[in-house]
This record gives structure tokens, C-alpha cells and sequence, in this order.
């Protein structure tokens, strides 16, 4: 997995509310339980976190799970911004394409 | 909670893309799958696998489901199918000569269940049968195809197919006779 | 052990010129309309008694070999859940605000049914059912209808229930979405009799 993938999907993970990342294609790997209703993303090393380099700038997609105590709309809006100051930092502007798949239930 | 629901309720969760209802069909028809493929394959360790990909062609396969509450014999149909192209993908043509001449005989499922006597023949009567001969009488019978369906599956004619259900019934009733 | 009855005959000789196939499918007919040729002849009636005992026997056999297999365990759910992919029922890409020159942001249609099932966890005793969204949920102008199917413990007053499901839904959907939802209707499919206390 490229550094710059590694470190946005890190930034992701650290925003608050974001409880998994997940990549096209994932596979459960963990048992569901209905009662605490944990969703447990596919440890592997291949990355969750999809960029496509161009001249003009980057483009970003990645899929989230969040938790239920913050809104979607506020977390994914958190995610792009900070992977939005991720390139700003480097003076590149990034489209981000971000899916929420899952919201726990409520903790 | 979810495990006690029937399974119009369970499977149209799973429809959704629920996939803890999706775990519930799962133990509920892992025994009932388990034991057709069985039968139809005979003895042999491929059962687990069939039936495991059964389950995992199920889940793409679910929103074909028009009824939720028909998923038990959905789910037979969808095993029923992965267990025939095993047996295809073993030996693709239905030896002919095997219609007539016995199987070696070998043992049915183990039997760890007290049942009456007379299920214990059947069972080791089925066991008997020629391959091509068990395999018609468990589609139809257990797997409930129609004959135009066991036909397809085992890609032979209607006509073979009963003919070959005859023989079966016959093998099955003659040997049931001689043990009671 | 045969008691020394004959074996019985099954050749078209023994059934008087009908052979098994046409047994079997008298049978199946429910032995109407009357065949008097099969039904006078002793041979017949001996192999459709026979018949008619296998095909009572068959369930039992059904029975006793679902009993005789395993319950599954947590490495058999296991490798049936690895093959299974998560996103089969992600549905469509629901704006979670409007996609600019910079981004898109959207929640999938799956994420929002599993929101909307949630809700059961805050009425002890419910379970809800399918989802449905209708309307362009693709579409941030839309107006949309939410459909869901729930299962009642019996003794509930519906109507309030269904209120306060709702009532839940609703602000499940407005903390995490950006739909206009104009209404959330909510059939009740059956009622439930689980025992208090059962899992």
C-alpha cells in the first residue's frame, strides 16, 4: 500500500466517528453480532483507500463505517476536510468520492 | 430474537442486506443441506464445500427471491443445483452401464439418531442404488424436482429419468420387503 | 427376515400388464379416477401398498438425516461469511450533501436500511423487517417515502408502537441523512408470541 493511501487512511480512521474503513469487494470476516452490532473490517494490507494521480490533482475514494452518536453528514464531512488539508499542505487540490456503508447502532 | 422470527421475516432481512439474518438462515438450513447433498453425492467429503458455496451463491442470489417465505426450498434448490454440477464436474456423462450394475456397496450417512427400523432400511436400501438411479429418487423425492427439472439437472431425457426412478423404486421396495 | 411371504412382484408379468411407472403415477393422481384394472389386480395392490409405504416412510428419512448432521459452528459461519461480499446490497449512493467540484459525499442505500433496522434495539420485543425507499434518493430535491414491515409482541397497543417507531425512524434518518421524508409508513406484518424473557 502506497504511503500516501496508508496516511489518508490513518487521517480517516483518527477523525472522530469513523469506526472502519472498507474497500470494494470486502468480504465479513468477522462474526456480526446482532446484539452489539460491531462490524469488523478486513484486516489485510491491501488498501482501503483507492488514489488516482493526475496532473491536475489527486482523486480520493474511500468507504467508511461510522458510529451513531455524531451524524453521517458532519463525520464524512470531517473526513474530507481533512484529507483535503492532507494535499493542501503539498499546495495539490484531491476530489474525494467518500461512502458511508455502515452506522453502528447506537453505543 | 432475530433466530426465533420465521423466515419470511429473516430472509427479507437478509433480502435487505442484513447479514446477521443472513447468519440465522444459515444455522437454521446448514442441517437440511447438509444432509440432501449428502444423498446426492454419495459418499465422498465434498458435502461441507458444496454446501458452504451454496450459501455464498444464496446470498448473491437473494434478491431473485420473489417470496421470502419460500427461502427453506429455495435454498434446497440452490444446494440441490451445486451438488449436481459437483457430481458433473466429476464424471460428465451418465455412464449407462451404471444404470444396471449395483453400486459397490458402501455406508449411508452415519447414523448417530435412533429411528425406526424401517427408515434404516430405506436408508441403506438408497445408499444401494447406482448412482444414477439415488441421485433421481433424491431430486425428486427429497429435492422435489419435477421430472422435467431432475432431467436438466442430471442432463439426460424425462423419459431416463423415469425410467430410472422406476428402477429405483423398485431396487428400494424389493429390498425393504426382504428385511421386514 | 422374510416370513416366508413371496417376494413381491414387480415386473409388468406380476401387475398384470401395468408396470411401476404407471403405479406411481396412479399414485400420485390420488388414485382417481378409479383404474378397476389396477385396482382388482392383487399384484397392483401389493406394489402400490408398497409404494404408498415408501412415500410415507420418505419424510422420516428426511427427518433422520437432518438429525444426524451437525449444528454448524462459529469456523462453518465463518468460512461462508468470508465469501460473502458486503457490498451485494449496498443499493443506490444517497448525497449526504451536494456534490461539489471537490467532493461527494453519500451514504449507500444499505447503510440507511441497517439504520432504519437499528431502531428495533430501542422497543424491546419488536423486529423490524424489509425497508424500502421510494422516490430518487439519488436526487437531493426529492421527496421520499420510507416503507417498513415490523413484527409486534403480541399485547402492544400498535398504534402507539408505530408511533414511536416512527417517531424513532425519523430522527434516525434526519441525524444521518439528508432525505426529505415525507412520510414513514410502517405495516405491521404479524405479531410476535415470544415468551417474556426469550432471547
Amino acid at each position: 500500500m502506497s504511503g500516501l493511501a496508508a496516511t489518508i487512511e490513518a487521517t480517516a480512521l483518527e477523525t472522530p466517528g469513523v469506526v472502519g474503513l472498507y474497500r470494494a469487494g470486502s468480504t465479513v470476516v468477522k462474526i456480526i453480532s446482532a446484539a452489539t452490532d460491531r462490524l469488523a473490517p478486513e484486516e489485510d494490507t491491501v488498501s482501503r483507500v483507492v488514489v488516482t494521480e493526475t496532473d491536475e490533482g489527486a482523486e480520493v475514494e474511500l468507504a467508511i463505517a461510522v458510529g451513531s452518536s455524531l451524524g453521517a453528514v458532519e463525520i464524512a464531512q470531517a473526513v474530507r476536510d481533512r484529507v483535503r488539508e492532507l494535499f493542501a499542505a503539498d499546495g495539490r487540490s484531491v476530489f474525494i468520492r467518500l461512502t458511508v456503508v455502515h452506522v453502528t447502532g447506537d453505543r | 430474537m432475530l433466530s426465533a422470527a420465521d423466515d419470511r421475516m429473516v430472509a427479507g432481512r437478509a433480502i435487505d442486506g442484513d447479514i446477521a439474518a443472513f447468519e440465522v438462515l444459515v444455522r437454521r438450513y446448514t442441517p437440511m443441506m447438509c444432509a440432501y447433498a449428502r444423498r446426492v453425492l454419495g459418499a465422498g467429503a465434498d458435502v461441507d464445500d458444496v454446501v458452504q458455496e451454496a450459501f455464498v451463491t444464496a446470498w448473491q442470489r437473494l434478491s431473485e427471491l420473489e417470496d421470502p417465505a419460500a427461502v427453506k426450498s429455495w435454498l434446497m434448490r440452490v444446494v440441490g443445483r451445486k451438488a449436481m454440477d459437483r457430481v458433473r464436474s466429476r464424471r460428465p456423462v451418465i455412464d449407462i452401464d451404471e444404470i444396471d450394475h449395483p453400486a459397490p456397496s458402501h455406508r449411508g450417512p452415519v447414523d448417530a439418531v435412533e429411528t425406526r427400523a424401517e427408515v434404516e432400511a430405506l436408508s441403506a436400501a438408497l445408499a444401494e442404488l447406482p448412482e444414477p438411479q439415488r441421485q433421481s429418487w433424491v431430486l425428486r423425492e427429497i429435492g422435489g424436482l419435477s421430472y422435467e427439472e431432475v432431467a436438466s439437472e442430471m442432463g439426460i431425457a424425462a423419459t431416463t429419468v423415469r425410467g430410472l426412478l422406476a428402477r429405483a423404486r423398485k431396487h428400494i421396495i424389493v429390498r425393504m420387503e426382504e428385511w421386514r | 427376515m422374510n416370513d416366508g411371504r413371496l417376494p413381491i412382484g414387480l415386473d409388468p408379468g406380476d401387475l398384470d400388464g401395468h408396470t411401476i411407472e404407471e403405479l406411481t403415477d396412479y399414485l400420485d393422481a390420488g388414485r382417481t379416477p378409479t383404474d378397476l384394472s389396477i385396482e382388482e389386480s392383487p399384484g397392483c395392490v401389493l406394489a402400490l401398498d408398497a409404494l404408498e409405504r415408501l412415500r410415507a416412510l420418505t419424510p422420516e428419512l428426511i427427518a433422520r438425516d437432518e438429525a444426524a448432521e451437525p449444528e454448524p459452528d462459529a469456523g462453518w459461519i465463518q468460512s461462508i461469511l468470508s465469501g460473502i461480499a458486503m457490498d451485494a446490497r449496498s443499493g443506490r449512493r444517497i448525497p449526504l450533501a451536494a456534490p461539489d467540484e471537490w467532493s461527494d459525499l453519500a451514504i449507500t442505500e444499505g447503510a440507511v436500511r441497517g439504520l432504519i433496522r437499528a431502531a428495533e434495539n430501542v422497543f424491546p420485543g419488536i423486529l423490524i423487517g424489509r425497508c424500502r425507499l421510494h422516490g430518487d434518493v439519488t436526487d437531493q430535491d426529492a421527496v421520499i417515502g420510507v416503507e417498513v414491515e415490523v413484527s409486534v409482541p403480541f399485547g402492544e397497543p400498535i398504534a402507539q408502537l408505530a408511533e414511536r417507531l416512527r417517531e424513532e425512524i425519523a430522527q434516525r434518518l434526519s441525524a444521518h441523512t439528508r432525505l426529505a421524508v415525507e412520510a414513514i409508513d410502517i405495516t405491521v406484518h404479524d405479531i410476535t408470541h415470544w415468551a417474556e424473557g426469550a432471547r
